[in-house]
């Protein structure tokens, strides 16, 4: 099940569209395997993981409190220093790939988040 | 016995200091691969991965003492000294790479190691834990001890390493019989279609060529279930590394995950020895 995260935020009265945030670090991932990209690459993907996880752990509920929640509203507004976000948003996208057998189809899923305020310290 | 000796190997056949030599080789290679994955991996993202813009962020653990030492910098006092404590680590890994260290320095690089990297929790993966525990049994080695009593406790240690990696392969192997991908032969399929674990050009080729994927999932599972059992055999030896450092090498060129694959082949310095040929038997 690939798992790629996906984020909005809450700025200036508006909220963005949805954004990626490893599409500069993929390209570079593919560039360079033995670079500090790859690393960054596999922390972020480590996070959706954590996050993905989490909400199975919990079933959906008290996702607010569960640790890859936590990590990945506290990570996001951090790669991203130069937007003050009020608020971020997220959700995972799920893809199945087509069946080992070739039966069947892609799977495609989102997982939603409920908004969490950023605190600016 | 001595048939038993001529079949199976283990450290505790070793001449006295031999074994020196091959501790030596095992942590010079461990030490380069913690240079490596600071400075090329972590150290150009350093401010990311520590410090105020840390993008992991500390958290209130409760656990034991010793768990609290291991997530020191899990305290944000000291892990805004983190350029400190990272100067602290390269320079211990210099020294113990040059002059070969002492049992100080040797403590020095097994704690800086487990605090940057305790705090890393996104960061760190297997292989990290198991540089952590060989890096611990290092510290009560001292090659450079020509004292009978030390030369004992060298061989422990090597011998310490080695169990260790062994529990590392049967148990990631057993792990795998629980997944049912595995079992079926369908894990490296699924593993090399995400696409942070594989390369563009492979994802469209193993579509047309499954049965390539099913031959390197059981290949995996065969290897890591058996190592522990082959490796003291001396015939199939030379083998089992060699065909492990391919497959370590798939990991870090395929599937991109190179600090795996570099500290992988690193341990597998700890089953070098003399029926490998390196040196002159003794």
């Amino acid at each position: 099940m690939h798992k790629e995260l996906r984020f909005k935020y809450y700025a200036k009265g508006n909220w963005s569209d949805w954004q990626d945030p490893v599409t500069d670090i993929e390209t570079a991932f593919n560039k360079n395997r033995l670079g500090a990209p790859t690393k960054l690459y596999h922390v972020i993907q480590n996070g959706s993981h954590y996050l993905w996880d989490d909400y199975y752990t919990y079933n959906g509920d008290s996702v607010i409190t569960s640790f890859g929640y936590q990590t990945m509203n506290y990570f996001i507004p951090k790669m991203y220093p130069e937007i003050e976000m009020d608020s971020v948003q997220l959700k995972l996208i799920l893809e199945g790939p087509v069946d080992f057998i070739g039966v069947g189809e892609e799977t495609y899923k989102e997982l939603h988040f409920p908004p969490k305020i950023v605190i600016h310290e | 016995m001595n048939s038993l000796n001529a079949v199976i190997w283990h450290p505790f056949s070793l001449k006295e200091g031999t074994e020196s030599r091959y501790l030596n080789i095992l942590r010079k290679a461990i030490y380069i691969f913690l240079l490596y994955n600071m400075v090329v991996m972590a150290l150009p993202n350093a401010s990311i991965y520590w410090g105020e813009d840390s993008l992991m962020r500390s958290w209130d653990w409760e656990g034991s003492l010793l768990f609290k030492i291991q997530y020191l910098m899990m305290n944000d006092w000291l892990n805004n000294c983190y350029i400190f404590i990272i100067a602290i680590h390269l320079g211990a890994l210099i020294l113990g790479l040059i002059k070969g260290g002492n049992r100080w320095i040797h403590l020095v690089i097994f704690l800086t190691t487990l605090w940057l990297y305790g705090r890393l929790y996104l960061f760190v993966i297997g292989g990290n834990l198991l540089v952590q525990m060989l890096l611990f049994y290092l510290i009560f080695a001292d090659e450079s001890s020509s004292n009978n009593l030390q030369s004992d406790i060298n061989k422990w240690v090597l011998f310490a390493c080695q169990i260790q990696i062994c529990f590392v392969y049967f148990f990631s192997g057993l792990y795998k019989l629980a997944g049912e991908d595995w079992v079926q032969g369908k894990a490296m399929y699924y593993i090399l279609l995400i696409e942070e674990y594989s390369h563009p050009w492979i994802i469209d080729y193993i579509k047309d060529y499954k049965w390539l994927t099913v031959i390197m999932t059981y290949s995996a599972l065969v290897y890591q279930l058996s190592f522990s059992f082959l490796i003291w055999i001396k015939k199939f030896k030379k083998a089992l590394l060699l065909l492990g450092i391919v497959f370590h090498l798939f990991i870090g060129i395929v599937m991109g995950v190179w600090d795996f694959a570099l500290v992988m082949i690193a341990a597998y310095t700890a089953f070098w020895g003399p029926n490998l040929k390196l040196h002159q038997a003794n």
